[in-house]
């Protein structure tokens, strides 16, 4: 019976084109795209050969092909000349069973050739791209389903070279964009470590006038009391300043994902201690009364230098939103879990609900206490610095009710850093 | 040599910003040390090499015109025993500190800017150390 038998080979063939379909879709070049396509023209309708053409400006460009025997790879020919040229001008196919016959084939390139019939379909059908050659050795009229096949197949291929061409650009801009974000941080980078150095010929000249102020003076009068409270107004700003420069150059490092940690192994409560000890004379100048819950090592590995800055970015906010009120730091391990938790709790103000997610967002700022100042990159950066470490931060605060912050960490997070390990 | 090091009270210190040099200066005069300030890598040399005054600690800047950091610790380690023992404690304003690792073991690095007090204190233990090592 005919009827089965050509139902069977159809659907062999459908499956087939749904398996070239899925290649194509994966097609990375255009080199990979028109390898798909040249063996998949001719495996899809058994033709004795294909061809895989691409328009070149006035030019048709047989780029490639797959057949019985030799036919016009690589040659060129003017659109008005070969039948490639003429479906892509009238933006359809063409059918034809003897080529001796039609006008539209130029017979002399064909001589040589084992070719009596052929089908050429468009690629892409508004203006298209190029064209899909069928050819056969012996008088063959194309069947309807062959046709369509041979579309189907055109179509996913404009498709796929859409897609190769879409791909190449964004590589392109994403490279440019790399290059500028590279320049920005390089700048940043540059200026920031720059800006240090008046910061800590300020800081250190402060501090040394300061503290003579404090040994030599035996009386304390109004003048030298006036003279004291501007030395700690001075070095209170220069500590801001301080702290601004350090979020511009971390903000120039956090892009994103992409922060390289460089990990060792170190006592996470005997950080914590050192921290808070580096943070306690600015909070008891505040007055907040500070009460630590720790004692217990906690060794694990982790960047020591960025859990500095996270554990700093938590203490700063307690003094720059709750000044005046306590603040509760505790540090435990959770053995089951592999991890270490840091809460840092104030009595402040609080943050209502529907700014809690905000808050860790840039530049994103609650009503400061007065003569601090800040670019609201604080707990941003603490988030992105917890997060490259696998880690989280939680808060839990109601409005008027203070601040829990709470920072979760693995233990090990990552292998042990050799020269740093990218995130 | 070795007694010479040993009652040493005289640090070196390089750093190219002049401002920051005389502060140092000062902040460690004013405790009771000997400084001999130095703007760059090839002078700091230069001193050492004469070797009439040689010091028990050498605090040194990174980031430097003429010779940076990174050059005068080489060229220190080149130096015979009496120069090349002489402990490093690096100030620096980089943040990284994976690049430290190109100084050869170093006795202790503080970050600009710096604490007064940890200057103080950091140079109080890296010179007792070092004498206490003799």
């Amino acid at each position: 019976m005919v009827y089965p038998k050509s139902e069977n080979k159809l659907s062999i063939m459908t499956q087939s084109l749904v398996q070239i379909i899925q290649k194509l879709s994966l097609a990375q070049t255009l080199a990979d795209v028109i390898e798909i396509t040249r063996k998949a023209a001719r495996k899809l309708t058994g033709a004795d050969g294909a061809t895989f053409i691409l328009r070149d400006g006035h030019l048709c460009h047989y780029i490639d092909e797959d057949a019985i025997a030799p036919l016009w790879k690589g040659m060129k020919f003017p659109l008005q000349t070969c039948i490639s040229g003429w479906t892509i001008l009238n933006q359809k196919e063409a059918v034809i069973e003897d080529i001796y016959t039609d006008p539209r084939v130029p017979v002399d390139a064909y001589r040589p050739t084992f070719v009596k019939s052929l089908v050429m379909v468009p690629i892409r059908e508004k203006h298209p791209i190029g064209a899909i050659g069928n050819y056969w050795a012996s008088s063959h009229k194309a069947t309807e389903e062959e046709l369509e096949l041979l579309k189907a197949l055109a179509n996913s291929t404009a498709i796929a070279i859409k897609n190769v061409q879409l791909m190449a650009a964004l590589k392109k801009a994403n490279s440019e964009l790399e290059h500028s974000i590279q320049l920005r941080d390089e700048f940043l980078s540059i200026a920031s470590h720059e800006l240090r150095t008046p910061i800590a010929t300020l800081k250190l000249q402060l501090q040394i006038t300061e503290r003579r102020l404090k040994s030599e003076l035996a009386e304390v009068s109004p003048a030298v009391r006036d003279t004291q409270d501007c030395f700690k107004i001075s070095l209170r700003q220069i500590s801001n300043l301080h702290r601004m420069v350090d979020q511009l150059l971390d903000l120039s490092r956090i892009r994103l994902d992409r922060v390289e940690l460089c990990y060792s192994r170190f006592d996470f409560t005997e950080l914590v201690s050192e921290i808070l000890d580096q943070h306690m004379s600015e909070l008891i100048a505040v007055g907040c009364a500070v009460e630590r819950d720790f004692s217990a090592p906690i060794i694990g590995d982790w960047d020591r230098m960025r859990l500095e800055q996270v554990i700093g970015n938590l203490l700063t906010n307690v003094v720059k939103y709750a000044p005046g009120l306590p603040v509760q730091i505790s540090v435990t391990e959770d053995e089951e879990k592999k991890s270490v938790q840091l809460s840092v709790k104030d009595h402040g103000p609080g943050i209502a609900k529907e700014d809690q997610d905000r808050i860790f967002e840039r530049f994103e700022r609650a009503n400061l206490a007065p003569n601090t100042g800040g670019m609201g990159l604080g707990l941003y950066i603490a988030h992105q610095l917890v997060k490259s470490h696998n880690g989280k931060i939680t808060l839990k605060s109601e409005k008027g009710n203070g601040a829990q912050f709470i920072v979760d960490l693995p233990v090990r997070p990552a292998l042990s850093c050799a020269g740093g390990m990218t995130t | 040599m070795n007694a010479q090091v040993a009652k040493s009270n005289h640090i070196l210190v390089i750093d190219d910003s002049s401002d920051l040099l005389v502060l140092i200066q000062l902040a460690l005069q004013n405790e009771g040390f000997r400084v001999t300030p130095v703007e760059n890598g090839k002078d700091a040399l230069a001193f050492l090499e004469t070797r009439a005054d040689l010091p028990g600690l050498i605090l040194l800047d990174l980031m430097m015109p003429v010779m940076d950091g990174y050059q005068f610790r080489r060229e220190q380690l080149k130096m015979g025993p009496d120069i090349a023992q002489i402990p490093v404690v690096v100030m620096t304003a980089n943040y990284d500190l994976t690049s430290l690792k190109h100084l050869n073991v170093i006795d202790g690095y503080i970050r600009k800017p710096m604490e007064l007090d940890d200057l103080i204190s950091v140079v109080q233990t890296r010179l007792k150390d070092h004498s206490a090592s003799i």
